[in-house]
């Protein structure tokens, strides 16, 4: 999934809040502490732990084989085309995009549907992911054989010399060297006599060779994260298993480059020196440093903080509700990506360009627009993505939450539960459960006397839904009314019917709520400035920011319990006040990361 | 205007299908390989939600004409009339088309059935319409493989694979079709189909051109095979779900290997220039042009597929709007959130009047459309490919979002003679109400508790050729598992006596030829 199902429960939850069956307060301590659930042990929505308790003896649990990503699917072609023929590379990596194109889209999948979710946890396999990866493999061994200079470039002039009596002695070191770099291990005899099989006899000829590659690129260990581990298990742990040197190479490869191992890499692993903590750590450091790494904690970033509910803010234009929202604000079908890269650029900056901290995201006052669109729309000069970015000219953005993509909707009306559900389970991580079954969803809409937040009180004030809609969803939806779905702030709210567009008012809005981040703080806060204070105060930002980077790090949900070792790692950082990217970088350094759980075999 | 096998069929999206390639289709080995008449094929289409009333979606009472008592009530039939109203013909609201495509002749192979229930509520779901009604947002119960999965690894239905390059096409918003990741193994895990929004995407998968495969050296899928188990077998260190994952690669190689045996029936296969797909990019969701070409696109390759034997099973899905590239629209034009502003408001006279056009323009422009070309294409025996099909399409839910009572039900094919059509049946028993229509979020429309839908799965099933031996999971379920709901809120709540369920395994009446 796609993977659709989690698609339909944001729905349905935004809409059900008229019977939220979370009859108790938030506060009931993480169920049984594996998050993805619906909620709490007892169905009640969870309140997310601030620390973690690393408790050597648990061992986290054993997970099947992880596949390579889409990215990582298509980084890897790209660099094997690169160091295998790279004149040519680009040609051919052309010529197999239309297969590359016919793999099933990851999606984002994360403990509650899409929230907090990564599409590095997808790890589904269709019939049509077998059949394209087959096909990728068939025309990546026809391409890299296409005529007698790519294959001799590919394999060596021996390949293609008139003397046959050569061929085979080129052939074996051929699957031997490139069987390393594409199966991202040391092949054994018996697999470089298995790789062979399709040539047959020598001599060969180009269709030999093609068979031989496609053979390889076909195999497990490309398209799957194969691993056997080490000869001995982890001390006293029965099925924790250090992982190979390959293995770690390529889990160290994957997880910052989202590619396949480079060859200083593999030689590290090869002689085995990857093992040495000191050249392991400085292995990492030099994967953190190169500018593939970016990429991948831009697609981290982009992911974890984007908002399914924001349209694209073109679509309703000509309608008249929508009409009579915008006035004579134009928006392109740009804008929306423009704002969800605003905020993946805010990230990136304090991840990478500075040595920010997770409060900063929370507090920024900076604009991150590089359109001259947003950066209109937010009246401020564009950045040009290096240098110190300019300031807000606007008193009401203040940190992440007040940023155009995190308040707008791209429809007449903005959407309180929606923005409180994110909040809730993306950004502090707390879990809520779904709605009760016997619920009739129906969606709070705008009445022509009453605001939204007073729409959405009305709807769920009553019965079984206030203790969950009024303490745990609204008040963190509430906060940033002062925006209406556009992302502009306001201070009254235009009084739309949505139907005819025709305005009955403005009633000024009221962004002063109990938040409640956490569950016994009852303090008032005014709006979405001093929410995100609470947020910082409460340290769930900084746990989530820990449980969010182990999903995408693992490809996985995390278990609070099991994996509070490898969690605690990534969160001390962050607790003691050092710049995020030490988490980012530290988790290669846990031994969740370099150890693996085989549990039943 | 009919159109032979011996003609070319145009599709909008530029590709054109000349039908047979082989010298004949009258040749006795093809007649012997798929004599007329044997071969079935399996359409289901599904639309999100529902919440359609009864009168926006089914004709008049006056047609059903005929009674008898089954399961302890009264249950009702009468044949399909078409009315004429200024070139658009009609058998209610939804169900009307133009003329010149829902023509008389059409009718009399559809049915309009409804009274059909699931006993328990279910809420959202996207697998419940073909059996795995445990795929719900309301509570979780166990899985099962969609019904179209068990009929695609079914050596009943396929009898032979020969032509056959994908055991079934699975299009549109995801999560409609289930099977196992080891179609085989009971024990492996059930997991939704890749669904797919790409016409041209869908094309490259159920056609290859059969020229270049002569050309093409001996395939080396035998040694990715071999390379899989050598894996999977070996004496390396792997966990258990280690090589149960690398089971369900296995089986999915060996569908490869499979394939590359299929002998394509068809030649002048020219590859669509237009891709459905592209118009999901492009300010598709209030668009109801580009929903309507989207499905154009899609019905030609269905109808092409179907035509060459690629493939016997369809399965679609429309919805999920919010779907991030995967949404397939609604066929209308309100500026409305379709999920919660429309779908959930259906009581509401102006949203329902919006989820009729809706309906009305699905019908249309997909189920009629891709029926009467199904319809134009005539076999060798001057049946049509419809008269070989099984095709339905049904709602997430009944005349309530979110209550499975009374799924809306549109068929059309015979079934290759197995099904009688031209038929309005209403299997609801009319003295035991489920929704009373008095609630707050409610239309005023009372409803009836009916049969049950796992009987309407089962007859399915039975249709195209399965012993309810080879299905259900329960001896004498029809399709599905059975629950009793326990939640005394549901309209349902024990309202479906023994002798309704006691019969969930017959055939429907009235369906049978």
């Amino acid at each position: 999934m796609r993977p659709l199902r989690w698609l339909a429960i944001p729905l349905l939850l935004g809409a059900s809040c008229a019977g939220w069956s979370c009859q108790g307060q938030i506060g009931n301590p993480g169920g049984t502490g594996e998050v993805g659930g619906v909620g709490g042990s007892d169905g009640l929505p969870a309140n997310a732990p601030v620390s973690f308790e690393c408790d050597e003896a648990k061992v986290p649990d054993a997970v099947p084989l992880r596949r390579l990503s889409n990215v990582q699917l298509r980084n890897t072609v790209r660099d094997l085309l690169e160091r295998t023929l790279p004149g040519d590379a680009e040609a051919i990596y052309t010529g197999v995009e239309t297969t590359l194109n016919g793999f099933p889209a990851d999606t984002r999948k994360g403990p509650e549907q899409h929230w907090g979710g990564f599409t590095r946890v997808d790890q589904s396999v269709t019939q049509e992911h077998v059949d394209r990866d087959y096909d990728l493999a068939v025309a990546l061994g026809a391409a890299l054989t296409a005529d007698d200079g790519r294959l001799s470039q590919v394999a060596g002039d021996c390949a293609t010399d008139s003397d046959g009596s050569n061929d085979a002695a080129c052939l074996d070191a051929f699957v031997r060297s490139f069987g390393e770099r594409v199966l991202r291990k040391q092949l054994s005899d018996e697999d470089v006599t298995f790789y062979q099989r399709p040539a047959g006899s020598a001599p060969f000829d180009r269709a030999d060779w093609a068979d031989v590659i496609a053979l390889m690129v076909a195999a497990p260990n490309f398209f799957y994260m194969v691993e056997h581990g080490a000869d001995e298990a982890v001390s006293g742990k029965t099925d924790l298993y250090p992982v190979s040197a390959y293995e770690l190479a390529s889990r160290l490869s994957y997880h910052f480059w989202q590619s396949m191992p480079d060859d200083t890499l593999l030689a590290k692993a090869r002689d085995g020196s990857l093992f040495d903590p000191d050249v392991y750590r400085a292995e990492v450091d030099r994967l953190f440093e190169d500018p593939r790494t970016r990429l991948t904690i831009r697609q981290f970033y982009s992911e974890w903080f984007r908002r399914a509910d924001l349209a694209q803010l073109n679509t309703l234009v000509g309608t008249a509700a929508y009409d009579e929202l915008r006035q004579d604000f134009d928006p392109s079908p740009n804008l929306r990506q423009d704002m969800y890269d605003e905020v993946t650029d805010m990230a990136l900056y304090y991840t990478l360009d500075t040595p920010g901290h997770v409060e900063d995201f929370y507090r920024s006052r900076k604009s991150f627009a590089r359109s001259q669109e947003l950066a209109d729309f937010y009246h401020v000069p564009v950045w040009d993505g290096s240098g110190e970015p300019p300031d807000f000219s606007e008193p009401e953005r203040q940190g992440l939450l007040t940023r155009a993509a995190m308040v707008a909707t791209g429809s007449a009306n903005t959407r309180p539960i929606m923005k409180g559900v994110f909040i809730r389970r993306a950004l502090l991580c707390d879990t809520l459960p779904n709605p009760p079954a016997n619920v009739m969803a129906t969606a709070p809409e705008p009445a022509v006397d009453a605001t939204s937040r007073q729409v959405v009180e009305n709807l769920t004030g009553t019965g079984i839904c206030p203790d969950c809609h009024a303490k745990a969803i609204n008040p963190l939806g509430f906060a940033t009314e002062n925006f209406d779905a556009l992302g502009r702030p306001r201070d009254v709210e235009k009084l739309i019917d949505l139907v005819t567009g025709e305005v009955h008012g403005e009633a000024p809005v009221d962004t002063e709520v109990v938040a409640r981040v956490n569950p016994e703080d009852e303090d008032v806060v005014k709006d979405g400035i001093e929410l995100q204070e609470k947020m910082i105060e409460s340290g769930k930002v900084q746990a989530c920011f820990a449980r969010a980077y182990f999903r995408f790090t693992f490809g996985r949900k995390e278990h609070v319990g099991k994996d509070a070792c490898a969690l605690d790692v990534m969160h001390q950082p962050l607790e003691a006040g050092q710049p995020i990217q030490e988490t980012l970088r530290v988790v290669a350094l846990s031994d969740a990361f370099v150890q693996r759980n085989f549990g039943d075999r | 205007m009919k159109v032979t096998r011996r003609h070319v069929l145009r599709g909008i999206g530029g590709f054109t299908l000349a039908l047979p390639f082989l010298p004949s289709l009258l040749t006795s080995s093809e007649a012997k390989a798929a004599p007329p008449g044997a071969i079935r094929r399996f359409i289901a289409m599904r639309m999100d939600h529902g919440g359609l009333g009864s009168a926006n979606m089914y004709p008049d009472d006056s047609m059903l004409t005929e009674q008898m008592d089954y399961a302890g009530h009264t249950i009702r039939r009468g044949n399909l009339a078409l009315g004429d109203m200024s070139g658009t013909a009609r058998i209610s609201n939804v169900l009307s088309a133009a003329g010149d495509k829902l023509t008389a002749a059409l009718a009399a192979k559809m049915n309009v059935v409804r009274g059909l229930d699931l006993p328990f509520y279910i809420a959202h779901h996207r697998g419940g319409t073909l059996g795995n009604y445990g795929d719900s947002d309301g509570q979780q119960r166990e899985y099962v493989p969609t019904c179209d999965q068990v009929l695609a690894w079914s050596d009943k239905f396929y009898g032979d694979l020969g032509t056959i390059l994908q055991r079934s096409a699975v299009i549109g918003s995801g999560s409609m079709s289930w099977g196992h990741t080891v179609p085989g193994d009971p024990n492996s895990p059930i997991e939704p189909l890749h669904s797919e929004n790409s016409s041209l995407s869908l094309f490259d998968q159920l056609y290859r051109d059969p020229g270049n495969q002569m050309e093409q050296r001996k395939p080396i899928v035998d040694l990715v095979l071999e390379d899989y188990k050598r894996l999977r077998d070996g004496n390396r260190r792997l966990s258990s779900m280690d090589r149960q994952r690398l089971d369900s690669h296995i089986a999915k190689l060996d569908e490869i290997q499979r394939r590359l045996g299929v002998t394509l029936s068809c030649d002048g296969v020219t590859r669509p220039t237009e891709d459905s797909a592209d118009l999901q990019r492009n300010n598709f969701l209030h668009n109801v042009q580009s929903h309507i070409h989207f499905w154009s696109l899609m019905n030609d390759v269905i109808v092409a597929a179907l035509s060459c034997d690629t493939t016997r099973i369809v399965t679609l899905r429309t919805g999920d709007m919010w779907g991030e590239g995967g949404a397939t629209g609604w066929f209308h034009e309100t500026p409305l959130e379709w999920h919660q502003e429309v779908a959930h408001k259906w009581f509401q006279g102006d949203r329902q009047q919006i989820l009729a056009e809706s309906n009305q323009r699905f019908f249309e422009y997909l189920f009629v459309d891709l029926m009467s070309k199904l319809d134009a294409v005539q076999e060798a025996d001057g049946s049509t490919l419809l008269d070989s099909c099984l095709a339905f399409w049904t709602q997430e839910s009944g005349v309530h979002t979110h209550d499975p009572i009374d799924f809306p039900i549109v068929m059309a094919g015979g079934a290759a003679g197995w099904l009688k059509t031209g038929q309005y049946i209403d299997y609801r028993n009319r003295n035991v109400i489920a929704h009373d229509g008095k609630g707050e979020n409610d239309s005023g429309e009372v409803t009836h508790v009916g049969l049950l839908y796992n009987q309407f799965l089962g007859t399915v099933m039975q249709a195209m050729g399965l012993s309810p031996d080879d299905y259900e999971v329960e001896p004498g379920g029809g399709y599905g598992y059975y629950w009793e709901e326990t939640a005394t809120w549901y309209p349902g709540y024990q309202k479906y006596p023994a002798s309704v369920k006691n019969v969930r395994g017959e055939v429907l009446p009235f369906l049978k030829a």
